[in-house]
């Protein structure tokens, strides 16, 4: 009979993998919300300026150009957070097997096998 | 700049990359979480918000020369910052992955390493306040105009930057 208890492990994987993306999610929903709310008013912000003349012509084409960079650091932060979120996922799942198998290891009076890392760079 | 269309197969092959790279390896894919960068981003934020209260109801050429001290020190504070996240160490894994999602020559990192790029954002926003402040003066719509961008880049690094915290 195998030392670990697959249904049990299934289970905590699951549940490890819910709490990371449970979070990242909520984290990303709540930022793309209150972001996508800032690019409206910034673009309101600039018709009104146009239209009232409260913001001068040179102003006017900052505004404009900024407005574009906003949105596109906008899809970079959603994409670095998803990126993140990825990884979490995954270390959250290699955490949970190989915890699981070194209980199981040292459980039977063998040694523990070590989770090996990335190298950075 | 726009986000590069992601075919079926490229997406499959990223998916199987991805898991063949890391199967039974703790990962990595995005830069270390840096406390100090976060600390240092949290004060300066502290100062941004104080000048665009002082200055919410516009500010006339006459007192740029009072606040011309105040714009030099978050200019230099935040392009310091830029320097500092720009500086990083982002992983091989994670540079490719970001590269796949991004199409952006001029900083293939951007989708990985987003920080310099919002921080770079803070950086001309407050150079241009500076220049508009000293030469015609600033409108109230114009400050309001100013701090709405400057809160939606230094939401995007406070985002990016917590969530690299594990």
């Amino acid at each position: 009979m195998s030392a670990i208890n697959i249904e049990e492990l299934a289970g905590a994987i699951v549940n490890a993998l819910r709490g990371e993306l449970t979070s990242g999610f909520n984290s990303v929903s709540a930022f793309a919300r209150t972001q996508a709310k800032r690019l409206a008013t910034q673009a309101a912000l600039i018709t009104e300026g146009r239209l009232s003349g409260q913001i001068d012509d040179d102003m006017l084409e900052f505004f404009d150009d900024q407005l574009k960079v906003m949105a596109r650091n906008f899809a970079r932060a959603m994409a670095e957070r998803t990126i993140i979120t990825l990884q979490r996922a995954w270390n959250a799942i290699v955490d949970t097997v190989w915890s699981s198998v070194n209980r199981a290891l040292g459980a039977a009076g063998f040694g523990t096998v070590p989770v090996p890392v990335v190298p950075i760079g | 700049m726009r986000l590069a269309p992601v075919s079926a197969w490229s997406l499959r092959a990223l998916v199987v990359g991805i898991v063949l790279t890391l199967s039974a390896c703790n990962a990595t894919l995005a830069p270390g979480y840096d406390p100090e960068l976060v600390s240092d981003l949290n004060a300066a934020n502290e100062q941004a918000l104080i000048l665009f209260s002082e200055v919410s109801q516009g500010a006339s050429t006459a007192r740029y020369a009072a606040l011309a001290p105040t714009y030099d020190a978050l200019i230099g504070k935040f392009d310091a910052l830029r320097l500092r996240a720009a500086a990083r160490e982002v992983p091989d894994l994670g540079r490719e992955i970001g590269a796949r999602l991004c199409s952006d020559d001029d900083d293939p990192s951007g989708c990985v390493n987003a920080s310099p790029g919002s921080l770079e954002a803070i950086v001309e926003n407050f150079q241009k306040m500076k220049q508009n402040n000293q030469k015609n003066g600033l409108t109230p719509l114009e400050v309001k105009g100013l701090k709405n961008a400057y809160e939606t880049s230094i939401e995007q690094v406070l985002l990016v930057e917590t969530s690299l915290k594990s």
